[in-house]
């Protein structure tokens, strides 16, 4: 039986870098050469920081931000309830298994507090935003580039960012940590139905504990420690979807066929930043 | 034949009287890959004037018009729009440019979620800030000067294309500009409406006095809108000259692109 420290087997950092590579090679082999998956980082990154240098424009943009907003929540809040009430329902599964094995079935209800509002509430959350809201924006953004209404833009001297793309990023920086306020709430009552349903633990004793679990504040801000980090989060990653999504959907050429490949390419994008930000974020909360 | 600098000398009042081109394009080239589409184009189009420009099918008409807009650069040449060499005035003086110029799209190219009325005042309100009771009998006035009246609340997706062209062109003057340029505006449309939309080129024309370069392979179109026509062939002006002398060339390689029909027509004087 191995030991519980054991050290790390010497062909591991190998498999990691083997895995690494191969999935930077697929990547270019996938994109049209390094350059222009440089190039598109690069447009990522520089819409970006266009969308901050305008931010003094939002008071004008209010009543676009709003209409985003009010878009962004209410045509998603049905998948947010439906899957942020499944999400707490297995992860109390999962973990209520294995902790009545040890008779520590208490401890679900911190458990999946505590790793909804970290981690999985707005992880989904930004996922299930990319996954419509992001795939629509860039669906959108592509068929003006296509239909040459961008274009149409440039050529009035309008700023197309600050007409177009600050309201829907502003949107979804503000329906994230919004949504995922929900997402956590929906999701710790279903972990509390499948605790007290079929893992034996009482109501009033889960619900306690989730928000026992929840009650530190954090330092220096006015939100339970572990609250305030998901919503933190998910501010970042509504802001990392919209910036994708537009910058996706702008850079669409080629008609039908680029749209498709513009919303396909958001998505995936924007699920691969949400995932990379959400390590760099943890490490920034909780090192 | 005239070369095409002796055409548009000949041909405009305000040049011989010694006004500036508000257009001119010297020995553009523009390639896009292997394939070169501009050979050393040269044109000029003088204040007031409608040059119309014709050619085959990817020869290179749209191309010359957004270099003109800024849309696309040179690879070799040059572009002055208002006296103003294009290469040179960075961003911000493009950008001031192109707030006296107007561009009307083939499609229209109108913003799909807001309606016509908010179309039109877009520019009114994103780039010269007007208030809304200043926007409001400006908008009027363009629907009313294309004909669209009582269209304002309706979307893009809602009118027809006819339509939508004159919502483009509404759009496109809306700002008052000083030069038009025009993007085939004729394709895909009926002759019905295709007749309805070169009266309105021709009465803007007439009436705002306002300089247009118009893209266009319809003879029809040509005839009615334009001052001087110019035949892009190869990448260059291969012919240019005032409207009925443009029609009356005996050029080969144009009549084989005009076809026997459109022989020395008898013009409507414009």
């Amino acid at each position: 039986m191995p030991a519980l420290l054991d050290p790390v087997p010497s062909w591991w950092p190998l498999l990691l870098g083997l895995l690494f590579a191969g999935g930077v090679a697929h990547l270019l082999w996938t994109s049209a050469g390094p350059r222009a998956l440089l190039e598109e980082a690069g447009g990522r990154v520089a819409l970006a920081l266009a969308v901050a240098a305008r931010l003094p424009h939002l008071a004008r943009r209010r009543s676009w931000v709003a209409r985003q907003t009010y878009g962004a929540a209410v045509g998603n809040l049905h998948v947010i309830l439906l899957v942020g009430v499944f999400i707490g329902m297995i992860f109390a599964l999962q973990t209520g298994i294995e902790l009545a094995r040890f008779g520590q079935q208490d401890q679900i209800g911190p458990l999946v507090a505590a790793g909804l509002a970290r981690e999985m509430g707005p992880f989904i959350t930004a996922l299930v935003l990319a996954s419509t809201y992001g795939s629509a924006l860039a669906a959108e953004m592509g068929t003006m580039a296509v239909s040459d209404e961008l274009t149409a833009l440039e050529v009035m001297s309008i700023d197309r960012v600050s007409l177009l793309v600050l309201p829907r990023v502003v949107a979804l920086a503000i329906v994230c940590p919004a949504m995922t306020v929900i997402c956590d709430t929906i999701g710790i009552i279903g972990g509390g139905f499948v605790a007290s349903a079929q893992l034996g633990v009482g109501w009033d004793l889960y619900i306690d504990s989730s928000l026992s679990a929840l009650a530190g504040l954090g330092e220096g801000v006015p939100l339970p420690k572990d609250v305030f980090g998901g919503l933190f989060k998910a501010f970042w990653f509504g802001a990392t979807v919209g910036v994708i999504s537009c910058a996706s959907g702008i850079a669409a050429r080629g008609g039908a066929l680029g749209v498709g490949r513009a919303t396909s390419r958001a998505v995936r994008d924007a699920t691969i930043a949400v995932i990379v930000a959400n390590y760099f974020l943890t490490w920034l909360l909780y090192r | 034949m005239r070369t095409p600098s002796e055409a548009s000398r000949g041909a405009s009042p305000e040049q011989e009287a010694g006004d500036q081109p508000v257009v001119r394009m010297r020995g553009v080239h523009k390639a896009f890959g292997a394939k070169e589409i501009l050979r050393g184009l040269d044109l000029e189009v003088g204040p007031g004037r409608t040059l119309a420009i014709m050619g085959g099918s990817g020869t290179g008409k749209s191309v010359a018009l957004r270099h003109v807009i800024g849309l696309m650069e040179p690879d070799a040449g040059t572009i002055e729009v208002f006296g103003q060499d294009l290469a040179a005035v960075g961003p911000k003086g493009l950008s001031r440019l192109r707030e006296r110029m107007g561009y009307v799209f083939q499609e229209g190219a109108l913003v799909g979620w807001m309606n016509i009325h908010d179309n039109l005042a877009l520019p009114l309100r994103e780039r010269e800030g007007l208030s809304e009771a200043e926007v409001r009998p400006r908008v009027e006035e363009a629907m009313e000067r294309v004909h669209v009246e009582g269209a304002g609340a309706k979307f893009p997706s809602e009118i027809s294309g006819g339509m939508k062209k004159r919502v483009g062109i509404a759009r496109a003057l809306i700002t008052r500009p000083d030069l038009v340029l025009y993007d085939e505006p004729n394709a895909g449309l009926d002759p019905e409406i295709s007749r309805s939309i070169n009266d309105l080129i021709r009465e803007v024309s007439d009436t705002l006095g306002v300089t247009a370069l118009v893209v266009e392979h319809r003879v029809e179109c040509v005839e009615r809108v334009a001052d001087e026509v110019l035949f892009l062939h190869e990448g260059r002006a291969h012919v240019h000259a005032p409207t009925a002398d443009f029609f009356a060339s005996q050029d080969p390689r144009l009549r084989a692109f005009l076809g026997p029909s459109s022989t020395a027509p008898a013009l409507p004087s414009s």
